[in-house]
């Protein structure tokens, strides 16, 4: 090895102990910082011994070089490990140094309070709170229930037995204790049946849980909502009444639906409730695919075994229930095209509404 | 599942009706029709073409130039395909067309010479699903057409394949088992339509048994029928056209004709079934539930481990099929195969929904017996299957068919009332007639009793579909459509106590408040959280409720605290915005052993402000007890004292409480927690439980004191402390804040507040002077000078004996 090679690396050497001496005097972080630029910056002591290097032959460039890198490794760690030492300090201090005195009464409100801008409340909730608005006024009553969902309540007592083939249309997230969360906002259906007493009438708005991908329409957290009406006699007649009613009272304004067949497991019989499409009033466009009709509530009459469930006697007690995606409704009310901006906190997109 | 209209009109006359209409009928009355389809409708656009002559290209070896008639016309086109031949025919794209992969056809220039059009390959008119057997060959380059083929007309049209498909939605025929076939929708149009079928498939003759050779079956378990035949004096081969034509129109693939019929008869009818290669089999069948660790390799080429009890179809003791699934390979149709064992077997849901939901293993047969499919049709497959194959080779030979059967057909009865049907409808003028007419149309038998009727449902509607009274309203309401109904409103029960959402209420309280009062907006965060998110916050729980399948790695667990996702909005944002103001009504979960996770509503906020600490914090204070007492607690109530909490700053944070109850947690975030999620800006949260507010919302007890009629008096004093002396400390040398609401004669401090705090040269190092006010008031009369200066005096005095010396 040249003359030249060892006295770079004696200078490498020093250069270590030189820090880790120097380090323990540092004690802010704005010391530290002036060490890091000292040793390690594009004008520090190490890129001036590395000056030297060019002097070598490339086996001892290669060789001197490698020391050098891992050299700056070790410094580059011992900065790092004696900032954090320091801000643990300063942490520990804090209590001390910034203490806030938490006794002391703040001026009455607004006094002393100047909040530039104002509040937004979610789409969601505003088409939430409207909805809810009219159903209490229909004399309603708004229940909730767990979002972590037994299989009973989720599945079973809604007529999804065990085998039933409709559990493959619900995509389900599970707990390791086997739990669920759940698809939908329909388990409140059986428990508001099993706390009340009959007649009922409920509405459950409510965030559910599909597994699902998230892209511009799809989303794994959305919300729902439920509406259940329990009556001596209860018939399709009732249901539509109250569809219409329902579908009047959001867009405020008279609205062409139509029933089709529809399968869920928890009503029977079960339709699709289609509105005409707002957009081509029922010509047909894009946004209906071109049918003229927009499905927006899947309902029916209340299976037997549904009311069995809920601990009521169907000879005795009849039923009629919807649901209504209230993800979906606040999107079409607000003509939102995508349904990632619900759950992300933009204002751009928020302070909108 | 998609429906050839050509199929269902094999069995039932639909010439009167477009495909739209027949959508539209079938979404009004039975199911949601997805799309209408037209069946390799761009093949109309590709004639059949002749070419007469073929001369090479005289710059370029590889390209032919050919001389080619369209029927009314000889054009020129340059083709590099190497098996172009004169005198053979060919797809043409003509000039102006568009291939299926969307390239256009334009008239071009290939080395100098001209060419209008284009002569195609199997691939090019993405054909390669079909197999055309003879002499033609995919990769060869151009498709050679058969010479019988006419010059000009369309491929389509020479091909047969005509054909309109409907794409019925899978989801909306889950509880029709009778749907999952030709048969069965020819056979529901007959009733909507009200017209008799043309051709029953029930009505299929069984084979008149040419040998008796037999092949053994027997049920252990699992099946409710098992029917097998033998035929023998087979060829197998590709099937033809047409039939390839229908699997494909339905959207299955051919493979060969022994399994092509096999799918075609399940397309027709709805009942799977499968042939073996007698030849491979040696023992017997028998069906029966699978032991641990038994081994089989299904037709799909893959290898799979039995688990233990799903219904397996053995060959003596070896599996070789999954029953109602898919069949394995050991036992599978070649072109070396002379005879077969033809199975047709019903299994039962719940075996079939098991071997799904272990294997994971799904096909169009298990998609059928999944729903539940009626026994009845077992023997009609095979009749089938025997009599398309005895058209298409007249020279085979069926042996006798052998039946074990476990179940009787179930015919379910149902007893109603009219009175029941109209009400639930809610048409209280349906007749007898129309109710009996409807169901008769459906294959149900109804006989009447007075007002009482009983119908019988065919087998093919009994099977998990119509068996209850609820399935008669839906069954008559969907046939007569829901549009005859007329809505009618509930009749209100006013005496019905209504139940309260107080909760909910006080949620929109909170809402309006914290948007309209305190300028914060309302984000939604999911549920989910990371491991990091769930160890950031323990405050509530050490652990947390975890996802079996999270659909990220870091959406693993269910958030335990409020603040994560809230310090992550702002860590995605503090950049841009100099102020964010955002608040949450969510849920947290905390796991509780075995029970469901408790689920506690929160309302929390975050902030990001860039003024100073003190401001901000005395701000957040400020709101924190505005908040409150707009909600109903009593302003004297209200205590604040130092928190420490480990996402808080250790010298930062506040909690408020409503006498001994703690209410709102707040204070600026610990910076070591800011930093770990990115955000290097101090940033300030609060956070309070919605149900531990509710009850003094419901009370809004407040305290009401009526106005005083005499003066307060007010008196200002500063006193030097030790820096860290709180408040609340000096505040109580100076006595308890007590007004009374009584006009008695007694002095009583009615308020302390503080005026300013300084800190400085002028005060030393380590020290502060406060300044406060306290205001005294006699609610019976005027305080007198002598009085209130005794009042002051004696405060100073209790200050300088409590180590607060006067600072004036
Ligand atoms: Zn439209």
């Amino acid at each position: 090895m040249t003359e030249q090679a060892q006295a770079l690396q004696k200078a490498l050497q020093a250069l270590e102990s030189e820090l880790s001496q120097t380090l323990d005097s540092a004690n802010t972080i704005a010391e530290l910082e002036s060490l890091r630029q000292n040793f390690l910056g594009k004008k520090g002591k190490l890129t001036a011994v590395l000056k030297g290097l060019g002097s070598l032959s490339s086996e001892e460039r290669a060789l001197v070089g490698t020391q050098a890198n891992k050299l700056k490794e070790r410094l580059t760690a011992s900065l790092e490990n004696r900032e954090a030492q320091l801000k643990e300090q300063q942490y520990a201090a804090l209590a001390e140094t910034e203490w806030f005195d938490a006794t002391v009464p703040p001026p009455p409100f607004p006094a002393g309070y100047h909040k530039s801008g104002a509040g937004h409340l979610h789409p969601v909730t505003i088409v939430q709170r409207r909805l809810e608005e009219i159903f209490t006024s229909m004399g309603f009553s708004i229940f909730d229930g767990p979002q972590v969902e037994t299989d009973f309540f989720n599945f079973e007592a809604l007529n999804f037995t065990p085998d039933h083939p409709a559990r493959e249309m619900q995509d389900t997230f599970y707990t390791k204790q086997g739990y669920l969360l759940r698809t939908h906002t329909s388990p409140v259906q059986v428990r508001a049946m099993q706390s009340q007493k009959p007649p009922l009438r409920i509405i459950v708005p409510g965030r559910v849980f599909r597994y699902e991908e998230l892209d511009a329409s799809h989303e794994h957290t959305f919300n729902q909502m439920e509406g259940m009406v329990i009556d001596r006699k209860v018939s399709v007649a009732h249901l539509l009444y109250l569809m219409r009613t329902l579908l009047k009272e959001i867009f405020c304004s008279e609205i062409e639906v139509r029933l089709r067949p529809g399968y869920f497991p928890f009503v029977e019989p079960g339709f699709e409730l289609d509105m005409q499409c707002l957009i081509c009033h029922g010509k047909g466009c894009q946004f209906c695919k071109y049918s003229g009709w927009v499905e927006v509530l899947p309902c029916g009459l209340v299976h037997p075994n549904v009311l069995r469930a809920g601990g009521l006697d169907p000879d005795e007690w009849q039923g009629a229930a919807f649901g209504l995606g209230l993800t979906r409704l606040a999107m079409l009310n607000y003509k939102i095209e995508d349904i990632r901006h619900l759950q992300t906190p933009n204002p751009a997109f928020l302070y909108q509404f | 599942m998609r429906l050839s209209l050509n199929w269902l009109n094999e069995f039932i006359d639909l010439s009167d009706h477009t495909p739209k209409q027949l959508a539209e009928l079938l979404t009004m009355k039975t199911c949601e029709v997805e799309g209408i389809e037209s069946f390799f409708g761009y093949l109309e656009n590709f004639p059949v073409a002749l070419v007469r002559e073929v001369s090479r290209h005289p710059d370029a070896g590889k390209l032919s130039i050919c001389q080619v008639d369209t029927g009314s016309e000889i054009i020129q086109i340059v083709t590099g395909a190497p098996n172009v031949m004169a005198g053979k025919k060919y797809p043409l794209a003509p000039v102006g067309s568009t291939l299926p992969d969307g390239t256009p056809i334009k008239k071009a220039k290939l080395r100098g010479v001209d060419s209008w059009g284009m002569l195609c390959s199997i691939k090019e008119l993405q054909l390669v699903n079909f197999q055309f057997g003879g002499d033609v060959d995919v990769e060869a380059g151009l498709f050679t057409l058969p010479d019988e083929f006419v010059v000009g007309k369309s491929l389509r049209s020479q091909f047969n394949l005509h054909d309109i498909i409907l794409d019925i939605d899978n989801k909306s025929i889950t509880h029709r088992p009778d749907l999952w076939s030709h048969f069965g929708f020819a056979r529901e149009l007959s009733a909507l339509l009200n017209r008799p079928l043309k051709k029953n498939i029930y009505d299929t003759e069984l084979p008149t048994a040419q040998h008796q050779e037999t092949f053994s079956v027997e049920i252990r378990d699992g099946a409710a029928v098992y029917c097998g035949l033998l035929i023998k004096g087979i060829k197998n081969k590709i099937s033809p056209l047409w039939l390839q034509a229908r699997l494909l129109a339905a959207g299955m693939r051919p493979v060969n004709l022994l399994v092509d019929i096999s799918n075609y008869v399940m397309l027709e009818c709805g009942q799977p079934n499968h042939a073996f290669d007698r030849a491979l089999l040696t023992t017997g069948i028998v069906v029966d539930r699978s032991r641990a660790e038994e081994k089989l390799q299904l037709l799909d080429g893959r290898d799979i481990t039995l688990p233990e009890g799903i219904i397996v179809i053995r060959d003596g003791k070896t599996p070789v099929a999954l029953a109602g699934v898919m069949g394995g390979a050991s036992t599978e149709v070649s072109t070396e195969t002379t005879t077969v064992f033809l199975e047709s077997a019903t299994f039962f849901r719940p075996d079939i929904r098991k071997t799904i939901a272990i294997t994971g293993i799904r096909s169009e047969a298990s998609q059928r017996f999944e729903k539940g499919q009626t026994p009845a049709l077992a023997v009609v497959a095979i009749a089938r299957y025997v009599e398309i194959l005895r058209q298409l080779d007249p020279a085979i030979a069926c042996g006798p068919l052998v039946k074990e059967e476990k179940e009787a057909l179930k015919e379910n009865l149902i007893h109603t009332s009219v009175e029941y049907l109209r009400s639930r409808l809610g048409m209280p003028q349906l007749s007898h007639e129309r109710i009996g007419d409807i169901f008769t149309s459906l294959g149900m038998q109804v006989s009447f009793e007075k007002d009482n009727l009983t119908v019988k449902i065919p087998h093919y509607r009994s099977y998990y579909d119509v068996t209850i009274p609820e399935d008669l309203v839906e069954e008559l309401g969907r046939v007569i459509g829901y549009r005859e109904i007329q809505p009618v409103p509930f009749l209100v029960p006013c005496e019905v106590p209504q139940y309260q959402n107080h909760l909910r209420r006080l949620e929109h309280r909170l809402r309006d408040l914290m948007a309209e009062r305190y300028h914060y907006t309302e984000v939604y965060n999911y549920a989910f959280c990371s491991a990091g998110d769930v160890a950031a916050d323990t405050r509530y729980a050490a652990q947390a409720v975890e996802i079996a399948n999270p659909i990220q790695a870091d959406l693993q667990y269910l958030r335990v605290s409020p603040l994560p996702p809230l310090l992550r909005n702002i860590a995605s944002l503090y950049k841009e915005y100099n102020e964010l103001r955002f608040f949450e009504i969510e849920r947290i979960f905390l796991p509780k052993g075995d029970e469901l996770p408790e689920e506690r509503v929160f309302l929390s906020g975050i902030e990001l402000t860039r003024a100073k600490p003190e401001e901000a914090l005395t701000g957040m204070l400020s709101m924190g007890r505005d908040l409150l007492i707009r909600l109903g607690i009593a302003p004297l109530d209200l205590r604040q004292s130092q928190l420490q909490e480990m996402i808080f700053h250790p010298g930062r944070a506040v909690l408020l409480s409503a006498g001994e109850k703690p209410l709102l947690r707040l204070g600026q975030i610990h910076p070591r927690l800011a930093d770990s999620y990115g955000l290097l800006s101090p940033v300030y949260y609060f956070e309070t439980f919605v149900a531990e507010l509710l009850p003094d919302f419901l009370e809004r007890k407040g305290r009401y004191i009526p106005p005083a009629r005499f003066p307060a008096s007010d008196f200002e004093i500063t006193v030097l402390a030790d820096r860290l002396t709180p408040f609340a400390k000096i505040a109580a040398v100076v006595g308890e804040v007590k007004p009374t609401a009584t006009d008695e004669d007694r002095t009583v401090i009615e308020e302390i507040s503080h005026v300013s705090t300084y800190e400085g040269p002028q005060v030393g190092e380590g020290k502060k002077a406060v300044s406060l006010r306290v205001v005294w008031r006699n609610r019976a009369r005027t305080l007198t000078g002598d009085e209130i200066k005794d009042l002051q005096n004696r405060l100073v005095h209790k200050m300088t004996r409590a180590g607060f010396a006067l600072r004036s």
